[in-house]
């Protein structure tokens, strides 16, 4: 059941209608029902999987909450951690390490050991593992108190606007939200409605827009392709993964908005960052946060000097990528990001006082160096294997810049749909995420109309299913 | 529920929509000449049925736009039409027949011009929808949906296509603005081409020895006695027919097959591109379609 599809909106119609006809303890059930109908669309036996998580993390949460030493709750919270992550670990990594490990028996001699076995990956498991982790955490941190509702915590765990891709939403935001009452606030509807277009416009119209163009090029060899087509294939890419990612967010923030729910901001004009920490505060914000408040932070983030913060980032970052999926290409895009911010912060504490108009210059320069850098890491996310990778970068540093047809069609169509999103983007850095809302009513009904032509006129011929649905 | 000002949008926005749906009510004829066809459709064959002559029909695509000498045929004191919407197949063709021409125009004779696997059923893509809710009348939606075994979110597209001007003139408008882009058309057309070589093409998925839609429109002509002549087209390149669809036509004793693939005299150079006859080769081509008509009809003399 994808967002961008009539069967979802018949069925977000019903719930709605159902929702806000119910009082607070029932509605409660209702999106229960709803967020389980929701994942089992995908395939019921997976249901069996996401009851298992949220029936482990309910109990082991008291567990840790009641026990009475610090080392018991230790204990509690481990048990806790290695059951979530033998889950994930079993259906997201078992057949990529048995492989490698095969290889590595085989070069030392030893036959094949591990089966590799047929296993379908469970629709957003990282997502929703990486949030009951996270409750039981924050009850070991004595940052929340466990819940004592079973039906409140598995709509925490399992609620459909942002079940299968997020944002991840952490305990203390979201579990408050599902026990107390909620009601209706006036600027709901129209935030919903804003966050709903141009989440749609996001995926249908930017994203599944450039899906043809990078396809294109990542199906190609590197010999029959010029350097400006390895370049504009990784620019195509990189707008696909943002359109298609940021655009579930959104349309997940407004269906959520108009249920009653506030879920965190994940995405704020990304590709307008001018250094790589600053991305990484404006990309997949409730990931990013995720690593840095459980992974970074917990082993010693920035505290044990400069040497040691270069490791922690480099582990977050290996992880980080190593979540995204199971590939070397994956866990490169993470080592390569790890890099970028160790780099980063070794220069970024050479501070010089410079003129305003230098600053201005430098930030331009910058978000452009930051842009391509991004890009030169969505090469490893998107490319087939390591060799594609190898050779599409052996590709663009040969200057090869004859223009061809694919190339100036291409061009011409990514700044046909691409420059008024960046502009839009440029005034939203400007003005806020929701400025448009604060307009006079003419020009959002302008807005909103032109998302609406937009989506009805250049949907692409060929749909795309989300990506990040993979993870 | 919702505060003042939100409704105000609201209202705006339908407007704004509803403008844009009444000015494509009056720009769509404008739009292809192929939208222009749809909505002549009814004329063109009322004109049709008013006539006294031999009637002969044709429906297909831009075959048979291409392909047919109208002019040969008024020589043969013949009335002709051609009901030819773009990119149809027997999907849309048994539609016609079932809602436009069935019951409404009285005619003894129906030509169909096909290409390779045109006869056969090919599922529906939204681009399918628009061309059968351009077709069908209100009434006959549910039909559709019932009789194509529609899921939900096709049905919401055909009922979209069937009501709103803006949602059946997305692709049109989309060609039409994105032409305008430098290289477009050859661009597109190499992300075509890959896809067709991945095998991700509607044309990859066809099913196989399905021709419901074609048994469909034989037997709503065997009810309405109209004798079907199926014309497999000269094209530069040989292709095959399946045997599945040989054994169909020689079935039915109400339809004949005129296999033209290599119609005599046929060259390279009467064609404008690789599927399309030009003037030439359609001349040629309806020369060779009223050859077989009068040895047909020597025949059922003689007999």
């Amino acid at each position: 059941m994808l967002f961008n599809s009539y069967t979802f909106w018949a069925f977000y119609l019903l719930v709605f209608i159902g929702y806000w006809a119910l009082k607070h303890k029932h509605q409660n059930t209702l999106l229960l029902i709803a967020s389980y109908i929701f994942y089992g669309a995908w395939d019921w036996k997976f249901l069996f999987l996401i009851l298992t998580s949220t029936v482990i993390d309910y109990f082991l949460a008291q567990k840790i909450d009641s026990a009475g030493s610090q080392k018991n709750k230790k204990t509690v919270l481990g048990l806790s951690i290695f059951a979530n992550l033998s889950i994930l670990g079993f259906f997201k990594y078992y057949n990529f390490f048995s492989a490698e490990l095969n290889d590595i028996f085989l070069i030392i001699g030893i036959p094949s050991m591990l089966p590799t076995l047929d296993i379908i990956l469970p629709v957003g498991i990282s997502f929703y593992t990486f949030q009951t982790m996270s409750y039981s955490i924050d009850v070991y941190r004595n940052e929340i108190k466990p819940t004592r509702n079973f039906k409140d915590y598995a709509l925490y765990v399992s609620f459909f606007p942002q079940l299968v891709a997020g944002p991840i939403e952490r305990s203390s935001h979201l579990l408050p939200q599902v026990i107390q009452e909620r009601k209706w606030e006036k600027d709901y509807f129209l935030e919903g409605l804003y966050l709903i277009f141009y989440g749609l416009f996001l995926k249908v119209v930017i994203a599944d827009n450039m899906a043809p163009i990078s396809n294109y090029i990542f199906s190609k060899e590197a010999t029959s392709l010029t350097s400006l087509e390895v370049l504009l294939g990784m620019y195509a890419f990189a707008f696909q993964i943002y359109g298609d990612f940021a655009g579930y967010s959104s349309i997940a923030r407004g269906i959520a908005k108009w249920l009653g729910f506030d879920l965190m901001v994940n995405f704020r004009m990304p590709y307008l960052a001018n250094n790589p920490s600053d991305f990484w505060k404006r990309w997949h914000i409730s990931l990013s946060s995720w690593f840095r408040d459980y992974v970074y932070i917990p082993l010693g983030g920035n505290r044990l000097g400069q040497l040691f913060s270069h490791r922690n980032l480099m582990i977050t970052m290996f992880l980080s990528g190593l979540w995204h999926g199971a590939a070397w290409t994956y866990v490169l895009w993470g080592i390569l990001h790890g890099a970028y911010l160790s780099i980063f912060n070794v220069f970024s504490n050479t501070r010089r006082n410079k003129t305003d108009s230098f600053v201005k210059v430098k930030k331009i320069v910058s978000i452009f160096i930051m842009f391509h850098l991004v890009c030169l890491g969505w090469l490893l996310f998107r490319a087939e294997n390591i060799n594609q990778v190898y050779e599409f970068v052996n590709k663009l540093f040969l200057f090869d810049v004859n223009s061809t047809v694919f190339f100036v069609g291409s061009i011409s169509i990514m700044a046909f749909y691409l420059l008024p999103l960046m502009m839009y983007e440029l005034w939203m850095e400007k003005k806020g995420l929701m400025a448009v809302l604060s307009q006079k009513a003419w020009k959002q009904a302008l807005f909103f109309t032109y998302i609406i032509m937009m989506l009805l006129f250049f949907p692409s011929p060929t749909e795309h299913e989300f990506i990040y649905f993979q993870f | 529920m919702i505060d003042k000002k939100s409704v105000t949008i609201l209202v705006l926005i339908i407007l704004f929509i509803s403008s844009i749906e009444i000015v494509l009510h009056f720009l769509q004829p404008f739009l292809s000449k192929d939208l222009k066809h749809y909505k002549e459709m009814d004329l063109v064959l009322e004109k049709f049925n008013n006539c006294n002559k031999d009637k002969v029909l044709f429906i297909g695509n831009s075959l048979t736009r291409e392909g047919i000498d109208t002019q040969l045929f008024s020589e043969q004191n013949k009335c002709i039409a051609l009901i030819r919407p773009d990119d149809t197949t027997i999907n849309e063709w048994a539609w016609i027949f079932k809602s436009k021409v069935s019951g409404r125009i009285n005619i003894k004779e129906l030509k169909i011009i096909f290409l390779g696997s045109q006869l056969k059923d090919k599922p529906l893509e939204v681009q399918n929808l628009v061309s059968i809710s351009n077709l069908v009348s209100t009434n006959e939606i549910f039909e559709v949906i019932h009789l194509e075994d529609l899921d939900f979110s096709d049905s919401a597209s055909l009922v979209l296509a069937h009501w709103s001007k803006v949602f059946s003139s997305r692709e049109r408008v989309q060609r039409r603005i994105l032409a305008l882009l430098p290289k477009y058309k050859e661009q597109s057309r190499l992300i075509n081409q890959s896809l067709v070589h991945a095998g991700t093409r509607t044309e990859d998925k066809i099913q196989k020895n399905r021709y419901r839609h074609l048994k469909m429109l034989i037997q709503l002509a065997q009810e309405k006695k109209v004798r079907i002549t199926f014309i497999a087209a000269p094209l530069p390149k040989p292709y095959k027919i399946e045997s599945n669809l040989l054994d169909i036509f020689d079935k039915y004793s109400s339809i004949s097959f005129l296999d033209a693939r290599k119609a005599w005299d046929i060259q390279d150079k009467d064609f404008q591109d690789g599927y399309h006859l030009n003037a030439r080769g359609a001349s040629k081509f309806t020369k060779y379609i009223l050859d077989n008509d009068k040895k047909y009809q020597r025949k059922i003399n003689d007999f």
